[in-house]
């Protein structure tokens, strides 16, 4: 077991810097940051030049690559070009916390709507009511998610006036009590969450019933059958807890989806998290933000990769790792 | 006697007539007050309410002198007063016969007018703002504040001629919570000069039919998030309209471009000795500054510190990364302080930027901090300064709150009016238009594109749009040393055979306007305008035909076996697509093969068009109505090479020296006569030359709710003004 | 020698079926993924034949008059126009049609090339093991780990141009990789079975082994990964649309009639609704179809 974990994170550092290196270079494909200063008759040339040289432009690119590796992993992220200078450990650590918000409570919500329906699915194959829930689960990602939020903030946010349309916060309760500010932020993030939900639902209910339905036909549930066992403990005292093993290994690819938040319905509904930031670095060339960005989602992905598949070992006694 | 009696049969002729036309004319529209005019609703709701009536041929003349008498009338009739009839004249010259003797009479009795100290009244005396001003005051019962104020405080240019007796009705005329005089162009006071017609109707309904009342909020949605707060660390727009709230300066810009002082009680210029351009090209500028100005914080304000610290620390010193640009300032050599409220400054090359002001910030509290951790600070987040609101709390990504700023001295005892600013962002345009739809902000600055703009229109109701026109300039550069295009024939052709309206038409659906000249900026600088011949193909073709490019049976042209194609390339904006489809059009029309090319901006911006690679290069400069600058767009030593490492911004690579002289007198040298000149020079060889062909310029879609009164303007903007830039005014109607 | 009477009966009409013909009745039992099915195909169809048959090309604006705008356009579901127009006075019924074979071209292209590039790398990875599937199966972890809507934009800044190709080389880039690791897996646990060796001992070169033999047994996760792929390549482009990089007008497709007709949404909400839904339909036809097939094609369902 150790020596399994000594070789996957072995493995793993190639991995870190071939995505640095890869994000790095595709990034540089798109160009210069300071380009769209040339427009403006009152810049000059000089100031440009002492930007560039700011930012460490004026280096031949393996010498910027490293320069910047270096700084990354040591925690020294540098400042943003375009966010008014502010430090980009700054600006992540806000972001993050926006993102959290909404995705957490989405995360549980599509968990505690997918998993039971998946897996009743599964016991209930080819009903009526596995049909229901299949297309409940696939309605949400089956639709573009801007068209969605767009649809439901027409209705709850013009018509209804129910909701808030966009925005996360009503102005004049920063100072006002936690349960307050609870509640105001709920208003503003219910429809994102039941977006977000939606959209990732579909994917864990498929997960769980294909789950649940591999482990129904196990040799050992039909003997759990034939034993004369009730349906009821033959499935939630046999089947159910197997077929939960790799639906919670899930639980570790899912986190760095957690921080990487959704880039399109950030940007409908004016959440200022870690989606909207990095399709503003990107778009911007906001060179040090957009960086550390895609490399904070890459590594959380790759180390949550890494997180399901020691999750897995621990728990699946089938698997042995030499 | 007989005078008496014809003014007497012709005011009774007058009622008559209007009164048998009374109901019709009341809601009549009349021809030389347009809606666009800028007191329409004022007089026409006064017309309807009988204050004020129009002439028997169906004019208002609205520029019309108002007597005492007339002024008088008015007044009692919007205050519903109930007209006294003393036996006794007070007035020599108004006798009881006189038509407006008990109106007179009323007014005087309700201390709103005065006499002459010789006993008269002077009713047919025309009366002048100042005097209106002071009238209004008195109907407002305000005359006890404004003895008080002994120095104006108001931003007109000629401010120093106002009458002493009169200085503090005028400043409590012009304070918010009152607004009974506007300003005229030139941001002149013009205190001795007669009110109008118009002017007279303003005031009377602003002080009495519906002066401005206190609101909680007014929203405003924008499309970004300003990155900062502070106006040394961003050049984004959306910065700039909160910063016109809080900030103050120096001087002010108003939305023509005309200056204005405003911490500083004077605009150095070239007449009076406050501004002395020497022989060798240096120059000295004299401030004089007001006294008793302090930061929102309470803090007094120290001129010498704070105006050095932010001159020398921040912009001059190159520790605040930031800073777009020190232009100005780094041709300042000294600063003096002949004493503390006096501030010369000596330039050591001319700058047409030399009266703008100089930057302020409170060093009390920033020279704390070391300044390459300043735009980092916490201090910069709220930040503290000198204009009418102060940020009240900044939730990053969610909102930024201003209130107002009770240490502003621009109140001059006036309530605030509008209690409190929220600022919030809806980076998806179609989020803000459900916004304005749903009625949810009130104000919504830039962001609504035009096809959008259109759609909110048609669902948004008590919304007004606004459509002003910006400084972008959307033209085609020509690439002049391009062996096809430095024929001034083939660009010529080009610019006869392009349909500007066309354009306009079906791809900004009319709300661009046309762009007829080569130098764009239409401004004092460099009126009149030359404009390039307009659409003409047939012209075109003939002079294709005359460079050697013949036609052929394909239906594009031919010359020594080489057919004529262009490439145009552009970013990929959709509108800048659109345009493309149709300029392809337009050239096939003439046998030109139009290729079309588009890039991503940072690529066609940072290398494309400074490369020069282009033939043609379809995009928008911006420009700045305080200064038409000019000099790295059309001289020859700013062409980008890759000997200069591709500095300046001549793209089209235009070569001329009478062009050169004429752009280099134009932006080196500060008398603006001389400048006038040169700038004429310019534009006759440009059309001579015809490197650029101009298209349209852009328009900004502002949306206010149609109650809030006060916002908005229809002249260009630059960059440096907002629409915010007179928030202190603003107020909901009921 | 003839069957006797009695063993006559035990002859089973038994008729040997194929592996395909085992796997679509077992589809059958799925009710929902037969319907998708039909409907699938019923769209394609109408989207392939559609535009023959409509009376306004897509692009014709002749009801749009720029000098009086307000005549053609925006107007609402008529018997002339069954699904309306839109602001440039073009007829939506017509641009549904011929924007979903767009669309659906694109997805299926996507696919397609991702399939292509995916069981390459897959089967040679899959094959030869080694420092090979080290390598290769390092770069697409690489591609894996890298978060994929920011650099899709980033990619669709980049590459010039604006048509169907981009698009559809854009989305592949970024989705070869599951296929890769799904033939991969196929094709390791394959490789030691007996079958491959029987192959190689007849002499069965190794390229041979790989196309011809080993190949076909991988389908089935392919298959299923690639109906799914299809929906959600239809919804990237659209998603690209909306962010201003997809296909560019004046070509027609869904993602992008979803986007132009936004701001809309309150004078003409047909414009919105009409192209969602066909989005809508479509997606879910083929997420339904892939589980179906997913669930017809899992070897362990016993009969």
């Amino acid at each position: 077991m150790r020596n399994y974990l000594i070789r996957r994170i072995l493995q793993m550092i190639p991995l870190l810097i071939g995505v640095a290196l890869v994000t790095f270079l595709v990034l540089n494909l798109v160009g210069d940051p300071f380009a769209q200063y040339a427009l403006n008759p009152r810049i000059k040339p000089e100031d440009i030049a002492r930007m560039k040289h700011a930012w460490g432009f004026d280096l031949p690119i393996h010498l910027r690559f490293f320069k910047w590796f270096w700084s990354m992993l040591t925690g020294n992220w540098g400042v943003s070009i375009f966010s008014g200078g502010r430090p980009v450990a700054e600006l992540v650590k806000n972001s993050l916390l926006w993102t959290l918000k909404f995705t957490v409570a989405s995360f549980i919500l599509a968990f505690i709507v997918a998993v039971p329906i998946g897996i009743y699915s599964a016991i209930h194959q080819y009903s009526i009511l596995d049909y229901f829930f299949t297309g409940f689960a696939f309605f949400g990602m089956s639709m573009p998610t801007f068209w969605f939020s767009f649809i439901l903030l027409m209705i709850f946010g013009v018509r209804l006036k129910w909701l808030p349309i966009g925005g996360v916060m009503t102005p004049g309760l920063e100072s006002a009590p936690f349960l307050v500010r609870l509640l105001d932020q709920t208003k503003y993030f219910i429809l994102p969450v039941v977006v977000l939900a939606f959209n990732t639902m579909g994917g864990w209910m498929r997960y769980s019933r294909s789950s649940m339905l591999e482990v129904i036909r196990q040799d050992y549930v039909r003997t759990a059958r034939a034993k004369g066992l009730s349906e009821r403990v033959v499935i939630y005292k046999h089947a159910l807890r197997n077929a939960l093993i790799p639906i919670i290994t899930l639980l570790g690819i899912a986190i760095p989806g957690l921080i990487s938040g959704a880039m399109i319905t950030e940007t409908v509904f004016g959440i200022p998290g870690m989606g909207r930031l990095t399709l503003n670095a990107m778009l911007n060339n906001d060179y040090p933000l957009a960086m550390v960005t895609l490399l904070l989602e890459s590594y959380l992905l790759i180390f949550g990769n890494l997180f399901a598949d020691i999750l897995y070992a621990v728990v699946d006694p089938r698997i042995k790792y030499t | 006697m007989f005078k008496k009696v014809l003014a007497v049969m012709l005011v009774l002729l007058l009622l008559v007539g209007f009164g048998a036309w009374g109901s019709v004319f009341a809601q009549a529209k009349f021809p030389d007050v347009p809606e666009s005019y800028w007191a329409y609703k004022e007089i026409n709701k006064l017309v309807e309410l009988g204050i004020l009536k129009g002439y028997p041929d169906g004019t208002f003349k609205p520029g019309n002198n108002v007597t005492r008498a007339e002024f008088a009338t008015m007044v009692v009739l919007a205050k519903k007063l109930t007209l006294i009839s003393p036996a006794t004249p007070t007035f020599k010259d108004v006798p009881t016969n006189h038509w407006a003797y008990k109106q007179v009479e009323t007014a005087v009795k309700a201390g709103y007018l005065k006499g002459y100290p010789d006993g008269t009244f002077g009713p047919s005396r025309t009366i002048t703002r100042e005097e209106m001003a002071a009238v209004m005051i008195n109907v407002k019962g305000l005359n006890s504040e404004a003895a008080k104020i002994t120095e104006p405080v108001v931003w007109g240019n000629d401010w120093k001629s106002i009458s002493s007796w009169a200085v503090g009705a005028v400043t409590v005329a012009y304070r918010p919570d009152v607004q009974v005089l506007t300003y005229r162009t030139g941001v002149l006071v013009a205190p001795k000069n007669p009110g109008t017609r118009a002017e007279c109707a303003y005031a009377i309904y602003r002080g009495i039919i519906s002066p401005p009342v206190q609101s909680d909020r007014c929203i405003v949605g924008q499309t970004q998030e300003p990155d900062a707060l502070v106006s040394f660390a961003t050049s984004m727009m959306a910065q700039r309209n909160i910063a016109m709230q809080y900030e103050d300066g120096l001087i002010g810009a108003w939305p023509d471009g005309t200056l204005f002082p405003r911490i500083s009680t004077n605009v150095p210029n070239l007449k009076d000795g406050t501004w002395v351009v020497n022989s060798d090209g240096t120059m000295k500028t004299t401030y004089y500054l007001r006294k008793g100005i302090k930061w929102s914080d309470g803090t007094p304000v120290d001129y010498k510190a704070d105006i050095e610290y932010a001159v020398y620390e921040i912009y001059l010193s190159g520790k605040v990364a930031q800073i777009p640009t020190t232009d100005p300032y780094d041709k300042i050599t000294k600063i003096d302080w002949p004493d503390p409220y006096t501030m010369v400054v000596y330039w050591s090359e001319p700058t047409p930027f030399a009266n703008t002001g100089l930057p302020i910030y409170p060093s009390h509290i920033y020279s704390k901090i070391p300044t390459e951790e300043l735009v980092a600070s916490e201090a910069v987040k709220k930040p503290v300064h000198l204009g009418p609101y102060k940020i009240k709390a900044w939730v990053e990504g969610a909102y930024i709150t201003l209130e107002p700023n009770p240490n502003w001295f621009g109140w001059v005892g006036s309530k605030p009016l509008i209690k409190e600013f929220q600022y919030k962002w809806y980076p998806d345009t179609n989020t803000l238009m459900m916004n304005i739809i749903s009625g949810a902000i009130d104000v919504s600055l830039i962001g609504l594109g035009t096809v959008e703009a259109e759609n909110a229109k048609k669902a948004a109701k008590g919304v007004t749009f606004q459509y002003i026109t910006s400084t972008f300039w959307e033209h085609i550069d020509i690439n002049c040393d391009d062996p096809i295009l430095s024929d001034i024939r083939v660009r010529k052709a080009l610019i006869l055979a392009i349909d500007r309206d066309e354009i306009v038409r079906k791809v900004h659906r009319n709300a661009r306007n046309v762009s007829d000249n080569i130098f764009f900026l239409d401004v004092a600088l460099t009126h009149p305008v030359h404009k390039v011949p307009s659409y003409n193909p047939a012209e075109a073709k003939k002079l294709l035909d005359e460079a050697g490019w013949v036609l052929q049976a394909d239906g594009y042209r031919y010359k020594d076996g080489k057919k004529l194609t262009l490439e145009l390339s552009t970013t990929t904006r959709q509108d800048r697509k659109d345009e493309a489809v149709i300029i392809q059009k337009q050239l096939k029309d003439i046998g030109i093969d139009l290729q079309l090319k588009f890039l991503s901006s940072t690529y066609f911006f940072g290398t494309y068009c400074t490369h020069r690679m282009f033939q043609l290069a379809l995009f928008a400069w911006g420009g700045d109505p305080l200064e038409p600058s000019g000099y790295t767009i059309w001289h020859s030593d700013q062409i980008p090479t890759e000997e200069n490492n591709w500095q300046g911004q001549n793209y089209t690579g235009i070569r001329d020296p009478e062009l050169d002289e004429a752009i280099y007198t134009a932006t080196h040298v500060v008398d603006p006569e001389v400048r006038k000149s040169a700038y004429q020079k310019v534009q006759a060889r440009l059309n001579a030359l015809l490197p650029a062909i101009p298209l349209n310029w852009f328009t900004d879609i502002y949306t206010i709710k149609s109650n809030l009164a006060m916002a908005g303007f229809d002249y260009t903007i630059s960059s440096s003004i907002g629409y915010t830039y007179n928030t202190e005014l603003w107020y909901f109607e009921k | 020698m003839a069957i006797s009477q009695e063993y006559e009966s035990e002859l089973t009409t038994y008729k040997a079926e194929t592996y395909w013909q085992i796997v679509f009745k077992r589809l059958k039992k799925h009710k929902l993924a037969i319907i998708s099915l039909v409907l699938l195909i019923i769209i394609i169809l109408a989207c392939l034949i559609g535009p023959f048959f409509v009376k306004y090309h897509y692009n014709d604006m002749s009801n749009y008059d720029p000098d009086n705008p307000f005549v053609g356009e925006y107007k609402p579901p008529s018997k002339y126009h069954l699904f309306g127009t839109d602001e440039l006075g073009r007829d939506t019924l017509s641009r549904i049609l011929y924007g979903g074979r767009i669309s659906l071209f694109v997805g299926f292209a996507s696919v397609f090339s991702a399939i292509i590039i995916g069981v390459f790398v897959g089967a040679i990875s899959g094959y030869y093991g080694g420092i090979l599937d080290t390598l290769l199966m390092r770069f697409t972890d690489i591609m894996f780990s890298i978060p994929v809507m920011p650099l899709l934009v980033v990619l669709a800044t980049i590459i010039p141009g604006g048509g169907v190709w981009k698009i559809i080389l854009v989305i592949t880039i970024f989705g070869w990789m599951t296929d890769a690791r799904l033939v991969r897996g196929v094709y390791l646990s394959l490789k030691e079975q007996e079958f491959t060796e029987a192959a190689r001992a007849i002499g069965a070169s190794n390229s041979r082994i790989i196309w011809k033999h080993l190949l076909p047994n991988s389908m089935a996760p392919i298959i299923v990964s690639s109906t799914l792929g299809v929906g959600g390549n239809i919804i990237y482009e659209a998603s690209l649309s909306y962010l201003g990089f997809g296909i560019m007008p004046p070509t027609p497709s869904w993602g992008n009639m979803l986007q132009n007709a936004q701001s809309a949404m309150f004078n003409a909400p047909w414009l919105i609704w009409f192209p969602g839904i066909a989005i809508f339909i479509t997606v879910l036809a083929f997420n339904f179809l892939g589980d179906g097939l997913r669930d017809a094609l899992d070897p362990r369902l016993k009969l």
